[in-house]
């Protein structure tokens, strides 16, 4: 929620920003796909920042508020919150495999926009 | 509502030091509101304080709790009478203000040098973008991770183990990168059904844990972090945030009645 007043001093770091966090993010997908070309990794993780910061610089000129949504493994499905991939409603607690996009305003509160993709998940072992 | 764009040049040798405390400013705005008055200062730093302050506090949280607020009452609220009403936890932030207090008189001395200036935003900025555009960019978003995803597991062979350090080394990046990190990284070491080392098992699809972890690293790096800022600075902001959202009307009612 820093808004327009550090964004134009924000654009000068972003380069770097977004370097140094593809690079963890690479690390991370690294040791969880060992076999997989770091260059693939790399690309992957680039790509997937850029998109991602695109979003949040356009956020940051806006006059409502946008921000992502996560949903907690030990929540229970929650249509207006969530959309799920799995073809039954989950029972269970959810993995959320995407966050959703909400907007908040002061005439209308809290909108939904785009619900967190969520994949059933039964946690057999808290029960 | 007046918008505001605060221009600054960026002169400082370090500019990454300089968002920091540009961004605590920004923190300090909001806590401005209710902080007591520093009897030390002259009144002419005191009114250009209160400038931008006031000014800080619209451009960052643009909103009618803030409008309405007349800028003689920034920083004009009695500590005490507020400590009457504050919980503990509120009563131990209030102590800590007149350290912030001078915290922020130091801060604004390097602004000036700068020579921020605020200027109105033009309305087209504003209506720049709408709705469907964020939707589309953040379906944009989703169909890269799910796509990429794809091909990335696709291109790794299953029958790659993982070792216990590197899945303790994984556990650990995630908990790092933030509060989703840490929700996963507790799932994954209390479920059998999603757990990394079932990565390397030729019967499971890694995907949407992947997705997930790739998605939690998104929102806590890039859609909860203020880009490029430390930390500590974000901590602070995310407090002010449910601050305002919290008890901000409450606070502006109650400081109007002074």
């Amino acid at each position: 929620m820093l808004k327009q007043a550090i964004r134009n001093a924000l654009r000068l770091l972003l380069s770097n920003f977004q370097d140094v966090h593809a690079i963890k993010l690479t690390n991370l997908l690294q040791i969880l796909l060992p076999a997989a070309s770091k260059d693939l990794l790399e690309s992957f993780a680039s790509r997937v920042l850029e998109a991602a910061v695109d979003i949040r610089m356009a956020a940051m000129e806006e006059k409502a508020l946008y921000q992502a949504f996560w949903i907690k493994h030990s929540q229970k499905y929650d249509d207006q919150r969530m959309r799920t991939l799995a073809e039954r409603l989950p029972q269970g607690d959810v993995l959320c495999i995407f966050p959703g996009l909400e907007r908040s305003d002061a005439q209308h509160g809290q909108i939904t926009l785009l619900k967190a993709f969520v994949e059933n998940y039964v946690v057999v072992e808290w029960r | 509502m007046n918008w505001f764009r605060v221009k600054i040049p960026i002169r400082a040798r370090d500019p990454q030091s300089f968002v920091d405390k540009l961004a605590v400013i920004v923190f300090l705005a909001v806590e401005g509101l209710h902080t007591g008055i520093d009897s030390e200062m002259t009144r002419e730093r005191r009114w250009y304080l209160q400038d931008v302050l006031f000014q800080a506090a619209q451009v960052c949280f643009p909103d009618p709790f803030y409008t309405e607020i007349p800028k003689s009452i920034i920083p004009g609220i009695i500590v005490e009478k507020f400590q009457t009403r504050a919980d503990a936890q509120t009563a131990s932030r209030i102590a800590a203000y007149p350290e912030q207090w001078r915290r922020l008189y130091s801060l604004v001395e390097p602004l000036e040098r700068y020579g921020a200036s605020i200027t109105p935003i033009p309305a087209e900025i504003i209506t720049n973008y709408t709705d469907p555009i964020y939707v589309q960019k953040f379906q944009l978003l989703f169909s890269i991770v799910r796509d990429r995803v794809e091909d990335l597991v696709g291109s790794q062979m299953n029958d790659v183990p993982i070792s216990t350090k590197a899945v303790e080394e994984a556990l650990k990046l995630l908990r790092r990168s933030g509060d989703c990190g840490g929700d996963s990284a507790e799932m994954l070491q209390k479920s059998a059904s999603y757990s990394f080392s079932r990565l390397s098992d030729p019967t499971f699809s890694p995907a949407s844990l992947i997705r997930h972890i790739v998605a939690g690293f998104l929102v806590d790096r890039v859609f909860r972090n203020a880009l490029g800022v430390d930390d500590k600075v974000v901590e602070g902001l995310r407090f002010i945030e449910d601050s305002i959202v919290n008890r901000g009307k409450f606070l502006v009612c109650w400081t109007n009645s002074l």
